[in-house]
């Protein structure tokens, strides 16, 4: 087991109103999993991915990560964790565009305190699996869709990652490259065993996950 | 540009700072000129001690055995009197335009003045009726930009009694043919009557401008001649007992006079026999240097160093003294003063420059917002992201400084290159003078960087203390 969620719960304030995002949330999953969360919009998906992540922090309960309390971590802890453990992947990409798609893949890398010619020659070997190291040296803007998608995929892995969450990872790509995106996802998921959370809205997604989890007003079916 | 307020700050504190550079630079041009920098100027002590000061005089006059004793000090290599005259105006003989006259004597003979001349020589010894004029005449005649014109040229010295300048001294020769009566005390002879005396001089040389501009120069000699007082007189030597005698009855008389009553006839037969036996009048040479010493003595030292030794010494002789020293001391104060004002306008430029740097360094935050949180996402601590951008700050800072100061480099060699322009057809020893020593430039980078840093560091710390989740969500 690898990620165990126990009672985790999370609120917001809206206004006069509190969101239960997260609502006293148990989960379990393996290692190498590939997990698809589906659910309707405001249902707390994003807020599970987070937590789960690194990226934001529980109210209450616990989620334990390779028997570490990631919910108890400060900053600077949960910082490492995601540096190393975790790797994100955005709908839009949030790609640098004044930075190469190389120095885009070498920004973990820096923040792991890697030295210069070793973050390049391991952002080119993570290039290379999703490749894309012919366009090593082009910017976002030179890139198409699915092409920036990869180049944030071979980002994901600059650290060599645990666990990758992929928020919406196709939501801006045709079928076809939803349909690539996806396949390299698996591959991932299957050579490297990274644990693969993929949020969706596309039931064709799903479909190739090893579990859906289905969300609902903060609670996991 | 965020950085173009940095530049222009950095430009202002540059400028100003070496314009005050150059300013002092300046001075001391001016102050070394004509050897300035190992000369002291002495004057009779202006402290007066000791019973003296009940009756409010005795200052020592500044005498030869004055000049011997300080030629005496070690380190002094020579040692000239310095007297001044006056007259009523000058011309340039053949025009109409009068001009404020002051003659300023040296002995050329002692190795004490080292004139820098624009046209012309220097004084030299044995010249009489010869003149250096200074910049601040040349300038007055309208030579300024063909100084060596002057040269040849005579120069009219007028003293009219009429002419309203009451405060020079004026000194004449008595009328030869005309001895007065015993009791007319003839003080001035023609002089007194209003007629107008005229001394003419060769002009030698125009000076560099410097210290001497607003001096004209002679030779002591000539000074010494135009101080001399020419008056009829009874020769004392060989009339000292008529002299007594005539004393005597002149307080007798005055008794009386102050008592009102006629005097008695055996004082007044006194009298007549007296006037009838006066002894005769002759042409007595009163010498102004002679009765009251010389103005002031000008004393060169061997070396600028040895200056305020050989000036201790000269004040132990009851002596004032100015050195160049004092001067430029004076203007440092001064200049102190200046920079520091000029110094906090730099200041407050770079502030209001700094105040732009974060206000424009926080709206960059705000754009970068999704950026933020991505370096967030990818593991960077809070830290991370403040030094990240603490660091852009004080970087944007310090190329500011560099442009700054490039262009402050380029204008300055505008400026020395207009500045020297002006300062030879001036005939003025400026060279270069707009500098930029190295403190200066490294002392604005480093301040220049350090306001960047310190203006980066809230937008920084605003920076990390952003909500990843949000950041990510921001459009």
């Amino acid at each position: 087991m690898i990620i165990e969620l126990q009672s985790v719960s999370k609120t917001f304030q809206m206004g006069e109103e509190m969101i239960h995002a997260l609502d006293r949330v148990d989960l379990r999953v393996k290692k190498g999993e590939f997990i698809a969360l589906m659910g309707p919009s405001g249902s707390g998906k994003s807020t599970l991915a987070n937590v789960v992540g690194g990226l934001d922090v529980p109210d209450e309960g616990q989620i334990m990560v390779e028997n570490q309390d990631i919910a108890k971590m400060r900053d600077r802890e949960l910082s490492q964790y995601r540096n190393k453990k975790i790797g994100f992947i955005f709908q839009n990409f949030n790609l640098q565009p004044n930075l190469t798609a190389l120095e885009n893949v070498m920004v973990p890398l820096l923040f792991a305190k890697v030295t210069y010619n070793k973050r390049k020659q391991l952002a080119l070997e993570c290039l290379q699996s999703v490749g894309l190291e012919k366009r090593k040296n082009h910017k976002p803007g030179q890139l198409s869709g699915g092409e920036r998608q990869r180049v944030c995929i071979a980002r994901a892995l600059a650290n060599s990652p645990e666990i990758i969450i992929a928020d919406e990872p196709t939501g801006n790509l045709d079928s076809k490259k939803t349909g690539e995106i996806i396949d390299l996802l698996k591959n991932l998921n299957k050579e490297k065993e990274i644990t693969l959370i993929v949020i969706t809205h596309d039931p064709s997604v799903a479909k190739q996950a090893d579990r859906v989890l289905e969300i609902f007003d903060g609670k996991v079916k | 540009m965020t950085i173009l307020a940095i530049v222009v700050g950095a430009i202002s504190v540059t400028i100003m700072l070496s314009l005050v550079l150059a300013g002092k630079a300046a001075f001391i041009g001016t102050m070394s000129a004509n050897g300035g920098l190992t000369q002291i100027q002495v004057s009779p002590s202006s402290e007066i001690e000791g019973e003296d000061a009940r009756w409010g005089g005795g200052n020592e006059p500044l005498t030869d055995a004055t000049i011997t004793s300080i030629k005496g000090i070690s380190y002094v290599v020579d040692v000239t009197p310095v007297h001044d005259v006056g007259f009523s105006y000058m011309q340039l003989k053949g025009e109409s335009k009068k001009f404020r006259a002051n003659l300023s004597g040296y002995d050329p003979a002692t190795k004490v003045m080292t004139m820098d001349v624009a046209a012309g020589r220097p004084l030299q010894a044995g010249d009489v009726a010869k003149v250096v004029v200074g910049s601040d005449t040349l300038r007055n005649l309208g030579y300024t930009s063909h100084p060596q014109d002057l040269i040849g040229k005579t120069l009219t010295f007028v003293n009219d009694p009429e002419s309203g300048k009451k405060n020079y001294v004026t000194y004449t020769d008595a009328d030869v043919t005309d001895p007065p009566k015993p009791d007319e005390k003839n003080f001035g002879g023609k002089e007194d009557a209003g007629e107008i005396h005229t001394y003419e001089a060769e002009i030698i040389g125009v000076s560099t401008a410097g210290g001497n501009a607003y001096m004209d120069n002679t030779s002591l000699e000539w000074v010494r001649q135009l101080t001399t007082r020419k008056r009829w007189d009874i020769n004392k030597e060989n009339s000292q007992q008529w002299e007594q005698q005539w004393k005597s009855l002149e307080e007798q008389m005055k008794q009386y006079n102050n008592s009102k009553t006629k005097m008695p006839d055996t004082l007044e037969a006194q009298r007549n026999q007296l006037m009838a036996t006066q002894p005769q009048q002759e042409i007595v040479h009163e010498s102004d240097i002679t009765q009251n010493g010389y103005r002031s003595i000008l004393v060169k030292v061997d070396d600028q160093n040895n200056v305020p030794a050989v000036a201790e010494a000269i004040k132990q002789l009851k002596l004032s003294t100015t050195t160049a020293q004092d001067q430029i001391d004076e203007m440092m104060k001064m200049f102190t003063i200046v920079s520091m004002i000029l110094g906090g306008i730099g200041l407050i430029a770079l502030f209001v420059a700094a105040i732009g740097v974060v206000n424009t360094m926080v709206m960059a935050t705000y754009e970068r917002t999704r950026e933020i949180g991505v370096m967030r996402a990818c593991g960077a601590t809070r830290s991370t992201v403040r030094r990240l951008f603490t660091f852009e700050a004080a970087l944007l800072g310090f190329w500011g400084g560099v442009i700054g100061l490039a262009i402050s480099y380029g204008l300055s060699k505008v400026g020395n290159y207009i500045l020297n322009r002006v300062a030879t057809a001036q005939a003025v020893p400026l060279n270069n003078l707009i500098t930029f020593p190295w403190w200066l430039i490294g002392g604005v980078i480093a301040f220049t960087t350090i306001v960047g840093l310190l203006a980066g560091l809230y937008p920084a710390i605003r920076a990390a203390r952003m909500n990843p989740v949000d950041a990510l969500r921001y459009e």
